[in-house]
């Protein structure tokens, strides 16, 4: 009895935890493609510094980390997700 | 009286009522303005209460956001078709690309009325969307004008879920590589033309049925662009994105100087001619600034918002009895023309510190100090 118990919690469990986790990771990637695409038309196409531009993402958005790239901006969070936009002079930055 | 006048009368009044509701009429450039197509021709504001100018301007610029720069970044006003004021937060400037956000929807409502200008689309025709064309989808019914009044009744309403509303999705997540198709691979939850939602998903089909018309993918796109509206008025900094598949961005993501944002503001104020030449359609702009009353609008023209009364689920940021139309977007984008001062304010930036009611306040009072053509500030 108390095994099956301890089973169907576990159970419980996993699901609960499972649905948080895919939405936590649609949130994050969500999250990682704002910063990738706005820093990345603020930097190429707005003609600003990675560092001036980079308060200007929302504070919601602080635990999404942001990395300059030659040609455009890395948006992501360590082991939930990752976005890269990249920019084309006369299209202006494109998430990928 | 005879039954013959009495209808008459009726007639003009109707035709009076059904003319105020799109407002008082658009006032031409005046003839000793030149059309700033090259440049803008500077001149002092006549007629301004400029200790209430002052509070205003100083109310858009003091609060300052947590990178230490204002919150407003840009600031131009257009009086009688010449510049009269032009301030930019300190390290940006007139050459200055200035993100659209939502203000994007109504760029692709020129692109749109430029093509009914054309005659290559309708207003009230089947909107063109391929997939919607199937026998007996009920989409097949939407027409450009359900789309451009935010009335389709699909699914794909912004929403006010963050980061996991459709908006968000679309723009940023797992809906992002092929806007059009997301946002048109929707059902319809409402019969079309009875219901209204924001939505910058239906800004992307409106910007996919243009892109398709005009043909040529990204390069035909922004030839278009450059062809039939930046390049005639003078908006040459006017830069559209795109996404992973090649959807112009249409319902979030242009880019412009203040100035060039300027410049669409007085394309809209002189009701889509340009010295000399229709840019858009007769009647598009009134159309812009019409409201669908609906239960769930009274602030929404045609990708254009209306200063009006709002219905509960919407906002009205500019006071009451200003009479105004607006591009509007995230983080308080404005170009807001005003037609019975012949004004076109632009104010571009963030709203980290600002609220929508404050920043609305701090426009409300700035676009008052100005007075009404022919009449003084109030």
């Amino acid at each position: 009895m108390r095994r099956r118990v301890a089973l169907v919690v576990a159970l419980v469990a996993l699901v609960v935890g499972g649905f948080f986790l895919v939405r936590l990771r649609a949130m994050a990637s969500v999250g990682a493609g704002y910063v990738a695409k706005e820093v990345c038309s603020c930097v190429f196409v707005g003609g600003r510094s990675f560092d001036s531009c980079r308060p200007d993402v929302p504070a919601s958005m602080d635990r999404v980390r942001a990395e300059l790239l030659p040609d455009g901006v890395r948006g992501f969070v360590p082991a939930l997700a990752e976005r890269v936009a990249r920019y084309e002079p006369g299209f202006g930055c494109t998430l990928h | 009286m005879t039954i013959g006048r009495t209808l008459a009368r009726v007639v003009l009044v109707l035709l009076v009522c059904a003319g105020a509701r799109a407002g008082t009429a658009l006032p031409p450039q005046p003839p000793d303005a030149p059309w700033p197509t090259a440049r803008w021709s500077a001149s002092d504001a006549e007629g301004v209460d400029s200790a209430a100018f002052e509070r205003a301007q100083e109310a858009l610029f003091a609060p300052k956001g947590r990178g230490g720069l204002p919150d407003t970044r840009a600031l131009v006003i257009v009086q009688g078709g010449r510049m009269v004021f032009e301030r930019y937060a300190e390290g940006f400037g007139p050459d200055s690309h200035f993100r659209s956000w939502s203000m994007a929807k109504s760029v692709t409502q020129a692109l749109t009325g430029i093509l009914v200008r054309e005659g290559k689309l309708a207003l009230d025709a089947p909107a063109p969307v391929p997939a919607w064309h199937a026998d007996g989808d009920p989409r097949g019914a939407l027409t450009l004008r359900h789309l451009l009044t935010m009335t389709s009744g699909l699914d794909n309403a912004d929403g006010n879920e963050g980061a996991l509303s459709f908006v968000a999705r679309m723009l940023f997540g797992d809906l992002s590589g092929d806007t059009a198709q997301s946002a048109e691979q929707v059902a319809l939850v409402h019969d079309p033309g009875t219901f209204w939602a924001y939505s910058t998903a239906t800004s992307q089909i409106v910007a996919d049925i243009v892109a398709r018309q005009v043909g040529g993918g990204r390069e035909g796109f922004r030839a278009f662009v450059a062809r039939e509206l930046a390049t005639p008025i003078g908006a040459t900094s006017l830069l559209v994105e795109f996404d992973a598949a090649g959807n112009p961005m249409g319902g979030a993501f242009i880019f412009a100087n203040a100035r060039d944002w300027a410049r669409l503001g007085l394309l809209y104020l002189r009701d889509g001619a340009w010295d000399g030449a229709r840019i858009l359609p007769a009647g598009w702009v009134d159309f812009s600034r019409t409201v669908t009353a609906l239960p769930t609008n009274g602030v929404y023209g045609a990708h254009f918002w209306v200063n009006g009364e709002p219905a509960a689920n919407q906002f009205r940021p500019l006071s009451k009895g200003l009479e105004a139309f607006e591009m509007s977007g995230n983080a308080g984008q404005f170009v807001v023309i005003v037609p019975d001062r012949d004004l076109v304010v632009v104010r571009l930036g963030e709203m980290q510190r600002v609220s929508w009611a404050e920043l609305g306040d701090a426009l409300s009072e700035l676009i008052s100090a100005f007075p009404h053509r022919g009449g003084s500030p109030q």
